[in-house]
């Protein structure tokens, strides 16, 4: 058994998690980062990816505008290659209430948001894919956030000042001694190792799997999970963000976002025990499409690429179990004021629009806890890639490499722009991610398998989905750690890759979706014979067993800590 | 313009059957996007590869008949054993014919493929080039075998299919290796490598000085092996004579693999069958789409092109060799299954969510490769209900079948492709003999005047 020792030790790697984690290091308080899957793998990496100005929430709620147009200044600054400053429209269509158009200005205005009032005409040479029909349009600074790069950012930089990271390691239970926490007992999913980590001061930041945290200290705190479905569109089709002016409600947001536009959301309770199975209904699914073409109409021509769901986090608070003071704003709770548990911090609802926020005020709980008096920085430091500096452009890069990789990267691209031709070559053309792109995300970014390169690098996020770059960039996987000495099952890793491919292609399996998925299938069932290697993973070495062990393993340390809580 | 059969479609149904019907001597002409599903194939012919439990069958003849006691509406109890035996032999001649010859390993007797990924498929008839693999016994026979590629080249990984190779029964106590060699940018055409797919690295390697180059590489790199794979990136045209040269230059026994798309095996297979095609006096009109047909009266009365729509194509005989979704013969819309040319008659109106499986994977057939027209025992489709007289379905655009978990897909293609052709040869010799009886009845009836 591993312990590791630390000041903080941070439960979950969503946005939260990793924006407290950089918080800690960049106040020099050390601090460790648990995570039971990858990066981003939750609620962070399952919404639209907005960058909100604020106005959505500008009538309903100016608390939370406030918030969001602060937050959002501040992230077009200290993370600029996640943010596309491209503006937004608030349309009014035929269906809607013009005279809510003034409403919202006002509420935008109070809350510090500028607006520009523009003519449908002025709106459409904007937006030419905007619906033709509107009445009228208001312009926003809203925008574009990539949730993974913005997580994969913060955690690099916790990590460059000192801070730890441990993926794929799930909290099976906490350590209480003497009525105070004291850390975490983790179990590696993939190898089944248990790992210890004491600190000072625990963080639940695991968003709406925090109930499942806190009910190993006994502590009941009601998360109420409310599904959001959303489609992502083949290409980008606007340049704006689109949002209906009214009051908020189902479908009503399309966003542009890389190389493709995004349409959402639809919101849906669902029960607590169904968090981990949640999938995207085909009733969703029309809902999406009928008012997604209000929108843009060119969208129910468009091909749907996939579909995929999250769950939002909200949080009931004072206790009430009945759903009816659900909180959409932050929560934190020290749990030595509110239950006597000294040692615990729970940190929940929130939006990935205010990460930053809801990890400063925690990071400010918990420093003071610790006695430190550091103040935060995070609100002014550049998160690495966000320097703006232009980085030089060697000649044999070619132009869409380079682009896309600073896109993506930021000045960092320059660590594997400067490779050899061979680094050079591109494995996803899709995506233009270059084999050095691959190997940076391997070695710097903590990838170790190719859907975690997909988080960090948009592989097989494209038109193809993954179709002939999964194998190439198996290659660079398998080579690379191989390099630095870790044992992979390939074969697996890329079944596992083309299954969470197809489950997002699933939803939407029809016209060009379907047309490619049956080349894929073609490809690997027919000429390469990918499911029978499955079948030899499963008999190679016994090792589908230490994978069911592991799973019984966790299953059973959960029971048997649940009993003692008990 | 006119013909006495016109196909819709160039892959290997549509070839076939435009070769059969040429070598009739009907006049005969194949409508060609572009290319065809051969471009993703293993260039090897499967006939009936995989049994019910998901085993590899030895007799794929064995395997149909079992198959059609359970699904009598596959395409192949539309052709019949007798006629899918005469098929394959039919395309074995033809094979030589055009100097790429298939074979089994032995009479009636599946083999066992290699693929990219190092894993086995069961195939039916291979080109030369591709070692063959008997599926009885465990063992290869060879006791060192390499895995090699050309640095730079992104579509084969040969140390995972290495890795995936020690894994295999048949290769325990095999020692498999791995290597990559660079090659100098001479034999490269001085091209970068990591830009260059299958069809375009094959130009820069068609040459006596890369295969030479080559030849001295391999031996450099790998010393003694019983059986070297490589990725098949030698020469689209003179594959085999390329690996013929470099086989006997470094005095190694090699087989080639197909890569990830475009697979040259496949694109040689169709670029013969095309030149006989042509040589046979068939039209080819490549690049051109059909659009529409025009059915009344329970025929098919014309088709009009992409390319072509100022003149609509007239034929006694229209063959649809569209293919299936890949390919864009069979459309899904969000609620439904059609096929596009014609809308004729589809076996499904399931729901989309019965339309595949949750698992990508997993040894089972997703329900949409089983969708297709449905046909008669003459592989005539049915519109509304209502019999098409002169249209005939082959190949991967008919229903009923499980191409990709059977391994059946160039067996369908071939034995429909060549039952079609028969049948309207059959016909066509009966309206010249009624034409012939007409006209020499009538110049009895001069004669009588």
């Amino acid at each position: 058994m591993k312990t590791i020792e630390t000041d903080v030790v941070v439960i979950g790697g969503g946005a939260t998690g990793a924006g407290i984690l950089r918080d800690c290091a960049l106040r020099g308080i050390k601090a460790v980062l648990v995570e039971r899957d990858d990066i981003a793998n939750g609620t962070t990496g399952r919404n639209h990816g907005l960058l909100h100005s604020g106005a959505r929430y500008a009538v309903t709620d100016g608390h939370s505008a406030k918030e969001c147009i602060r937050e959002n200044r501040i992230l077009k600054n200290i993370a600029s290659h996640c943010v596309e400053e491209t503006d937004g429209l608030f349309l009014t269509l035929p269906e809607d209430e013009l005279s809510f158009q003034h409403k919202f200005i006002t509420a935008c205005s109070d809350a510090g948001i500028e607006t520009q009032l523009l003519t449908p005409q002025e709106a459409l040479k904007l937006e030419p894919n905007a619906n033709p029909d509107m009445l009228g349009a208001v312009r926003v600074p809203d925008g574009t956030l990539d949730p993974f790069r913005l997580t994969s950012a913060n955690i690099l930089d916790a990590v460059e000042h000192g801070a730890q990271v441990m993926t794929y390691k799930k909290v099976v239970s906490l350590i209480i001694e003497q009525g105070i926490v004291r850390g975490v007992n983790c179990i590696d999913i993939k190898t089944g190792e248990a790992v210890t980590v004491r600190a000072r001061q625990v963080v639940n930041a695991a968003g709406i799997w925090g109930q499942q945290i806190a009910e190993y200290a006994n502590l009941s705190i009601r998360m109420f999970p409310a599904k959001g479905s959303l489609l992502i569109m083949d290409y980008r089709i606007n340049s704006m963000v689109l949002n209906r002016c009214r009051k908020p409600a189902d479908a009503d947001i399309l966003v542009p976002g890389d190389t493709i536009s995004l349409i959402g959301t639809t919101s849906r309770k669902v029960p607590y025990e169904e968090i981990d199975n949640i999938k995207v209904d085909s009733d969703e699914i029309d809902v999406l499409i009928r008012e997604g073409e209000k929108l843009a109409p060119i969208l129910g021509r468009s091909r749907v690429l996939r579909a995929y769901c999250g769950v939002r986090p909200l949080i009931s608070v004072d206790g009430d179990t009945s759903g009816r003071n659900i909180s959409r704003g932050i929560v934190i709770r020290d749990h030595a004021d509110t239950d006597g548990l000294p040692g615990l911090v729970t940190v929940a609802g929130g939006k990935l629009m205010t990460y930053r926020l809801m990890a400063e005020m925690t990071t400010d709980v918990v420093s003071k806890n610790l006695e430190t008096n550091a103040c935060c920085t995070t609100a002014e430091t550049k998160l690495p890639g966000a320097s703006k500096d232009k980085i030089k452009q060697a000649a044999s890069v070619s132009v869409p490499v380079s682009i896309s990789a600073q896109y993506r990267h930021g000045e960092r691209a320059e660590q594997f722009l400067k490779g050899d031709s061979l680094s050079k070559s591109v494995v996803c053309e899709c995506e233009m991610i270059t084999r050095g792109e691959i190997e940076y995300a391997i070695e710097q970014l903590n990838a170790h398998s190719l859907v975690d390169l997909r988080r960090r690098t948009r592989l097989g996020m494209g038109p193809c989905q993954g179709e002939v770059c999964a194998c190439r960039a198996a290659d660079v996987l398998q080579e690379t750690l191989k390099k630095q000495g870790k044992e992979t099952n390939i074969a697996k890793d890329l079944n596992e890759f083309l299954q969470t491919r197809w489950k997002g292609v699933l939803p939407v399996l029809w016209g060009d979706a379907l047309r490619e998925a049956d080349f894929t299938y073609w490809t690997y069932q027919s000429l390469l014979g990918a499911s029978s290697l499955e079948d030899f993973s499963h008999n190679r070495s016994g090792q589908k067993d230490g994978i069911q062990n592991t799973a019984a393993l966790v299953e059973n340390s959960l029971a048997t800590q649940l009993e003692r809580e008990v | 313009m006119k013909f006495d059969s016109l196909i819709i479609g160039g892959g290997l149904a549509g070839l076939v059957c435009g070769i059969r019907c040429a070598q009739a001597g009907l006049k005969t002409g194949i409508i060609s996007r572009g290319e065809s599903g051969l471009a993703f194939s293993s260039g090897t012919i499967d006939l009936m590869g995989t049994g019910q439990n998901r085993e590899s069958l030895i007799d794929p003849f064995k395997g149909i008949e079992w198959m059609l006691l359970k699904n009598p509406e596959h395409p192949y109890g539309k052709v019949g054993l007798d006629n899918i035996h005469q098929a394959m032999s039919w395309f074995q001649t033809l094979s030589r014919e055009i100097e790429l010859p298939y074979a089994p390993i032995a009479e009636g007797k599946n083999q066992h493929r290699i693929t990219a990924l190092g894993a086995l498929r069961p195939t039916y008839l291979s080109p030369a080039s591709m070692v063959h693999m008997p599926i009885e016994g465990k063992q290869t026979g060879f006791h060192r075998v390499a895995v090699v590629n050309i640095e730079g080249f992104r579509d084969f990984q040969p140390e995972l299919a290495r890795h995936n190779l020690r894994c295999l029964a048949e290769f325990q106590g095999v020692e498999v290796v791995s290597a990559t060699i660079k090659l100098p940018s001479e034999a490269l055409g001085n091209r970068d490598p990591g830009t260059m797919r299958s069809v375009e690295l094959s130009r820069q390697l068609d040459s006596d000085r890369a295969i030479s180059i080559l030849a001295e590489k391999l031996k450099a790199a790998i010393g003694h092996a019983d059986l070297v794979l490589l990725p098949s990136v030698l020469s689209l045209s003179n594959g085999s004579e390329r690996l013929a040269q470099l086989s006997e230059l470094s005095g190694y026994k090699i087989s080639e693999l197909a890569t990830l798309p475009p697979s040259l095996p496949g694109l040689r297979l169709s670029e013969r069958l095309q030149q006989r095609f042509h040589r046979l006096g068939g039209l080819m009109m490549s690049g051109d789409k059909a659009d529409k047909g025009i059915i009344e009266q329970g025929k098919v009365q014309s088709i009009s092109t992409h390319g072509n729509n100022q003149m609509a194509l007239i034929a006694d005989h229209i063959i649809l060799a569209s293919g299936s979704f890949m390919s864009g013969g069979l459309v899904a819309d969000r609620n439904r299954i059609r096929e596009s040319i014609f809308g004729l008659d589809v076996n499904t109106d399931s729901d989309r969510p019965q339309w595949a499986n949750q698992k990508f994977l997993n040894g089972k057939a997703h329900a949409f490769t089983g969708f297709g027209v449905v046909v008669d025992q003459y592989m005539r489709p049915r519109k509304d209900n209502e019999t098409v007289e002169n249209l005939y379905c082959i190949g991967s655009v008919l229903g009923h079948a499980q191409p990709v978990e059977e391994g059946s897909a160039g067996g369908i293609a071939i034995s429909t492709g060549w039952a079609a052709a028969e049948r309207i040869i059959q016909k066509a010799a009966i309206q010249q003999k009624t034409a012939v009886q007409k006209t020499s009845s009538q110049e009895e009836i001069h004669h009588v005047r």
